[in-house]
């Protein structure tokens, strides 16, 4: 594989101090550093939870063993799987390798919205800090991942209240980089690049950024009632008032089913171009492997009742949902075999990525098989809770799409570092993490069948096995153990030694290849033939003749750094601290409202902590708004006619339609059932059609703000959204004067239907003060005159989501005023 | 090690009797240390016409799954064999897929989970309906503890027959147990029997477990529901029919024997009845129900035939441990029982709903009172369920005789 290239840039590297690293990583908006700091946090979150796992094993390589017994087991238990899952497999193969390869192998200089990826790592990094406050805060919560209703409201629990704030932080984290990818591959490719010469990565990222913004909104929708239950007794649940447990469930596994296949997409795609890359061969089937993405996509959707058939809902249902489990089999199938066929015929280099690739099909097969197993409703009724579902979601976690996480590490680490990790070591990583993972897991299968239930923190002697097999699992933990020191070592050395890396050390055939290892800030030296034949442009360049055309790279122009989103970040944190630790007013469901001195000192400090973060954030959000992207007026270009603000706000706002979606649903549920009706003085009809008028007339009159920008009628524009925003200010008025009568009226902790309104009326209430911030931030932009013709700051953003707002008012006037 | 053959795993079906053991014993020879199991919990016992029916269900699925292994882990490491660098110098071909071969390879999973499906949803019918003639038994589970009860056997001295932690059942006739809540989510789960259900608040719902093997079988919360989930076991004792109802018969006109006066089990009594106001030791009645007494309490399992029962804590200890551990269980059983709900009365600390409290106060003397009277509570000996009940698994054929004493 010869391309040409660009010259190199010679990179001045004086040693910088640790400080100005870690002041570069808050400022930056590369998208390659941010990548990093996704893949580092997430190894990091890794080896804490592989010491969790590690402690897990300890407690239950014997019987009685008195190590980690009872709720400190369960808290274990809890941050192992959160962490493992949230902050390692999830974010390092979305995010982390998302953000460094998919702009390098779309060909362009960063995401669509780079200031908006900077915002959402800090919230990702300062979502793991805030669970792990938890720690001197009365401890972990014990209520496992699922934290299941009512258990997550169980008086003798502590922490779930910062672990549902950690979670909404996270998942907002998650849907703003999701969102930036969809807009970036809409809205930005290299010149010529077509969607379906796309390399299948990105496709992989794509797909997964879709299903997030689907179905994330299951996760916030119960970890937002679940809060509100803790703080203020608001319950869409408690079936001392008629909710029920398993409305939660249903909410739960609407998104973490979905879940499961965030931690496989991105793992198929790095796969796929492993195979190509080292069999030296296109992918067999590309567009079948696309078809098949989206396809998994889809049926995802809708099988997320394989993991409550034992919760006993209607037969119809539980078939319905076993044979969508039962179809997902088949795109996933499809992935394998085609992964394979890429293989056959090739001349293949066995390297350790190509080993991890081996594995993970090897092992993924197995994965696969059990799960089709536990489509099988009967079989189902019997093992789930088992030790045979540990098993099987390790397989294809932990010895599945985790080995790939490794593999694209490998694969990219010269990409990444300009060095190479050891091969030796390499080796030895894969094969103890090969040898341990069996031994691990593959007992748990058969303690499954043995009728082990899962989340014990112990068992008895004398059940057949269970004494032997668990030791083997334990002992299989600590040869994973070796594993990751062998990892950590590797992986340490290879950020030291020489670069000697290449553009192009494995002859791949993506763009990302024909950059520096590692590359420069600003991506490529160079302009790319307009021509993409197949989805493996270098390859065919080579055989076409066509080269790389060189371009001064004093000529690029990067967004300028800024500490504001990383700031707008710290202060959720503080305000994230503040709502789980504090509240407002010293207010309990059970106790009622207090004076504030009654209250404990942790409480009292993180009340003000609360108070202090809200002026905090609107301080940096509104620095934020008026810092430019770019020191130098430059012109965006973007594929669509919208501007790329306008792209990542339209994909988000699938996710919030999502999660107005799912607690509508919801409520809609329980009002058919009859178990929520509205007590006899509810609110009036009147005050939300005049409040429906306010909202609609501000929809009118944004839009023609929007209108006057366009032809540069400044004046009329600022009117617009002054006007705007004092419509909604009086539409808040109103809301806030009803929802204090109806308060006073009745009891919110008695009445389902009246908890329903407040959680659903209130979460749009709250929408109306974000899409008010939205508007003020352009009306500030042009207050402030960093608005023209040509900049829109973040103006068509900010209208689109008014409209939203004011489109699902509308719904919720029809079922809760007009019902 | 091979001590749990059960000598009494006979019946219809018991030729077939847990096929899984001949499967493990193979797979597991490393296992072979020697080690003395007493148990045998699998859901391989055909003893029970749900696992039969899940068995024949998955000997297809299992066909498939063994196919499609070799086949794919064979086409894997042969390409992989033959086409690695070191054994083959060949220019790749660039070829971009093959839509026949895509075609059967979507086409082959497509008609096996099609038959799969056929097979789930017919073994979905076979199982899911509760039969009209099923014995039905109520399972209220609760943080850390069951209460079992029979709807149709009502007791002469008020209530229904029920029991705590120890479920009684007959052989060859399903049993429909109603599931429910009485605060988090539990499950019931005895895998020799039958699958897992649920057990949520404020809904019932109903699973049908049957068995053609007398003997003791062992169960547990497999939903994770607080500290002591791993503590929330309970047995469930399969008697022949004929038993089986004069258990319930019996059950039915028991009243709980009244203590000869100055015994000891009379000073437990009035200890059990009022608690000691003075030290603050709550009476156990106020949580416990006795049948034929006062006792009405329902935030406990139920104490009726405590004296009959072998297992104590939700079957954390089962025989002499249990025996063993009685007098400790009342001093402070939070202590031995991380997270148990009931308040400790040697004036330990326990928390309940977030918040720390204090126990009362019982002397030791009082504690075996208590505890005297607790072992008086004896079913007739017709009605012991554990006399001659074999444990599955395990190579004496009948537990040691009933009772904690
Ligand atoms: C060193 C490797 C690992 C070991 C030894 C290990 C071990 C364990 C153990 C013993 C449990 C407890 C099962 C129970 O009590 O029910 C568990 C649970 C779990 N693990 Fe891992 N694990 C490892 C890695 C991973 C990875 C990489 C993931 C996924 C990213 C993962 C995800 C989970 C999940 C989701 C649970 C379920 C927790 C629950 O029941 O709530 N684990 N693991
Ligand atoms: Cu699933
Ligand atoms: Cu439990």
């Amino acid at each position: 594989m010869t391309v040409q290239h660009a010259p190199q840039t010679t990179t001045t590297s004086a040693r910088r101090g640790a400080w100005e690293v870690i002041k570069d990583y808050m400022m930056t908006t590369d998208h390659k550093k941010i990548g990093l700091l996704y893949i580092f946090v997430s190894l990091l979150a890794f080896a804490i939870g592989g010491l969790m796992a590690v402690g897990i094993r300890l407690q239950l390589a014997l019987p009685d063993q008195t190590l980690l017994v009872g709720n400190t087991y369960n808290e274990v238990l809890t941050g192992h799987a959160a962490i493992m899952i949230f902050f390692f497999l999830i974010p390092i193969g979305l995010f982390g390798f998302g953000n460094y390869f998919l702009p390098l192998q779309l060909g362009v200089r960063d995401v669509a919205l780079p200031r908006l990826n900077n915002f959402a790592v800090w919230l990702f990094i300062f979502s793991l800090i805030l669970i792990l406050t938890g720690l001197w805060n009365g401890g972990l919560p014990g209520v496992g991942w699922t934290f299941y209703y009512p258990l997550s409201v169980d008086g003798n629990q502590t922490g779930v209240s910062v672990f549902m704030v950690a979670l909404i932080l996270n998942g907002l984290g998650s849907l703003l980089g999701s969102a930036n990818f969809a807009a970036t591959i809409v809205n930005l490719r290299a010149p010529g690049m077509s969607l379906w010469k796309m390399p299948i990565f990105v496709w992989s990222i794509f797909a997964t950024s879709i299903l997030q913004l689907v179905s994330l909104s299951g996760l916030t929708a119960a970890s937002l009632a679940t809060y509100l239950e803790l703080k203020l007794g608001l319950s869409m649940f408690n079936p001392g008032i008629g909710g029920t447990p398993i409305l939660f469930t249903q909410f739960f596994w609407f998104y973490s089913h979905p879940a499961v296949y965030v931690m496989l997409l991105p793992y198929l795609g790095i796969a796929a171009e492993v195979a190509s890359t080292m069999a030296r061969k296109p992918l067999f089937g590309y567009r079948v492997m696309v078809y098949s993405l989206l396809g998994i996509v889809l049926v995802s959707l809708l099988v997320w009742v394989h993991h409550i058939f034992a919760v006993g809902l209607p037969e119809g249902w539980q078939i319905a949902f076993a044979i969508a489990t039962l179809i997902v089999a088949v795109p996933t199938g499809v992935k394998i075999f085609n992964l394979i066929g890429t293989l056959w015929g090739g001349r293949i280099i066995m390297k350790t990525p190509t080993y991890w690739l081996v594995g993970f099909i090897f092992n993924f097969l197995i994965g696969g098989i059990t799960g089709v197993s536990l489509g099988m409703i009967p079989f189902d009724y019997q093992v789930t809770n088992s030790y045979y579902i540990v098993a099987h979601f390790h397989n294809v976690m932990m010895f599945g799409t985790a080995f790939l996480a490794m593999g694209g590490l490998y694969y990219w680490w010269p990409k990444m570092t300009g060095r190479f990790l050891s091969e030796r070591l390499g080796m030895w990583h894969f094969w103890l993490f090969m040898v341990g993972s069996w031994m691990t897991f593959l007992p748990q299968y058969i303690l499954g069948l043995l009728g082990m239930p899962r989340r014990y923190y112990t068992y008895p002697a004398g059940n057949f096995a269970w004494t032997e097999l668990n030791f083997i699992s334990t002992m299989g933990a600590l040869i994973l153990l070796a594993g990751g020191i062998v990892m950590v070592i590797n992986f340490y050395q290879g950020l030291r030694g020489p670069k000697t890396a290449s553009n192009n050390p494995w002859g791949g055939y993506t763009l990302e290849w024909t950059a520096s290892s590692p590359p420069a800030a600003y991506n490529f030296a160079h302009e790319f033939p307009r021509t993409f034949p197949t989805e493996r442009p270098l390859y065919d360049w080579e055989k076409s003749g066509q080269t790389l055309t060189p371009v001064d790279p004093k000529s690029i122009h990067l967004p300028q750094d800024t500490i504001w989103p990383f700031m707008t970040a710290l202060s959720l944190l503080f305000m994230g601290y503040g709502l789980s630790f504090g509240w407002f007013t010293n207010y309990t469901p059970a106790g009622g409202l207090r004076a504030f001195s009654e209250a404990g000192l942790s409480f009292q400090i993180a009340t003000v902590i609360l108070y202090l973060s809200i002026p905090f954030f609107f301080y940096s959000l509104f620095k934020w708004a008026g810092t430019r992207e770019y020191a130098v007026p430059v012109e965006h270009h973007h594929l669509t006619k919208y501007d790329n603000g306008f792209m990542g706000m339209a994909w988000f706002i699938i996710s919030e339609v999502g999660l107005f979606g799912v607690l509508i649903a919801g409520y809609v549920y329980l009002r058919l059932i009859g178990a929520a009706e509205p007590p006899a003085l509810r609110p009036n009809i009147w005050l939300a059609a005049l409040n429906t008028l306010i909202l609609v007339t501000s929809s009118f009159v944004i839009h023609k703000a929007e209108q006057d920008h366009h032809k540069g009628r400044y004046t009329w524009f600022r009117l617009g959204l002054l006007i705007t925003l004092i419509l909604g200010a009086v539409f808040m008025v109103f809301q806030v004067y009803e929802f204090v009568l109806f308060g006073v009226e009745s009891d919110w902790k008695q009445n389902l239907w009246q908890a329903c309104f407040f959680i659903i009326v209130g979460l749009h209430g709250l929408h109306i003060l974000i899409g008010g911030t939205g508007i003020a931030l352009p009306y500030y932009q042009a207050l402030t005159g960093k608005m023209d013709k040509y900049n829109h700051g973040s103006l068509t953003a900010a209208s689109l989501y008014w409209h939203l707002v004011d489109v699902v008012w509308l719904l919720i006037v029809a079922i809760f005023y007009a019902w | 090690m091979n001590t749990n053959q059960s000598g009494r795993a006979r019946g219809p079906g018991g030729g077939r009797a847990l096929f899984v053991r001949g499967i493990l014993l193979t797979a597991g020879a490393a296992l072979l240390t020697g080690c003395q199991s007493n148990q045998f919990i699998t859901l391989g016992d055909m003893a029970s016409a749900y696992n039969r029916e899940i068995f024949w269900m998955s000997v297809w699925a299992i066909a498939f799954s063994i196919i499609i292994f070799v086949g794919v882990s064979y086409a894997l490491f042969a390409t992989v064999r033959r086409f690695r660098e070191e054994n083959n110098s060949a220019e790749p071909a660039q070829f971009h897929g093959n839509n026949r071969l895509e075609v059967v390879l979507v086409a082959v999973p497509v008609l096996i989970v099609i038959v799969l499906s056929v097979l789930t949803v017919r073994s979905m019918a076979r199982l899911n309906p509760t039969p009209e003639n099923a014995t039905v038994v109520s399972a209220l589970s609760r943080q850390f503890w069951w209460n079992f009860s029979y709807p149709s056997a009502t007791a002469a001295a008020g209530g229904v027959v029920t029991n705590g932690n120890e479920m009684v059942m007959p052989t060859r006739n399903p049993v429909a147990v109603t599931i429910t809540s009485g605060d988090v989510m539990h499950a019931f789960w005895a895998p020799n029997l039958g699958g897992q259900r649920n057990a949520t608040p404020g809904t019932e719902k109903t699973w049908q477990i049957d068995t053609d093997r007398p003997g003791v079988y062992q169960g547990n919360c497999s939903l994770l529901c607080g500290a002591s989930h791993a503590n929330m076991r309970f047995k469930v004792i399969a008697l022949e029919p004929e038993r089986y109802n004069t258990f319930l018969r019996v059950a039915a006109e028991y009243r709980a024997p009244t203590p000869a006066p100055g015994s000891a089990e009379e000073r437990g009594y009035q200890l059990f009845m009022q608690g000691k106001p003075s030290t603050g030791a709550l009476a156990c009645a106020a949580c416990h129900r006795v049948q034929g007494t006062p006792a009405n309490g329902a935030a406990g399992p139920d104490l009726s035939f405590f004296g009959t029962r072998r297992t104590l804590g939700a079957g954390m200890w089962e025989g002499a441990e249990a025996e063993r551990m009685l007098i400790p269980w009342l001093a402070n059983s939070p202590g031995v029982k991380p997270g148990s709900l009931m308040p400790p009365y040697n004036g330990a600390t326990y928390k309940v709903n977030g918040q720390v409290q204090k126990g009362g106060v019982l002397t030791e003397q009082e504690l075996s009172d208590i505890a005297a009277y607790l072992r008086s509570l004896r079913l007739p000996e017709e009605a012991d369920y554990w006399r001659d009940s074999p444990v599955i698994g395990s190579a004496g054929d009948a537990a040691p005789r009933g009772g904690t004493q």
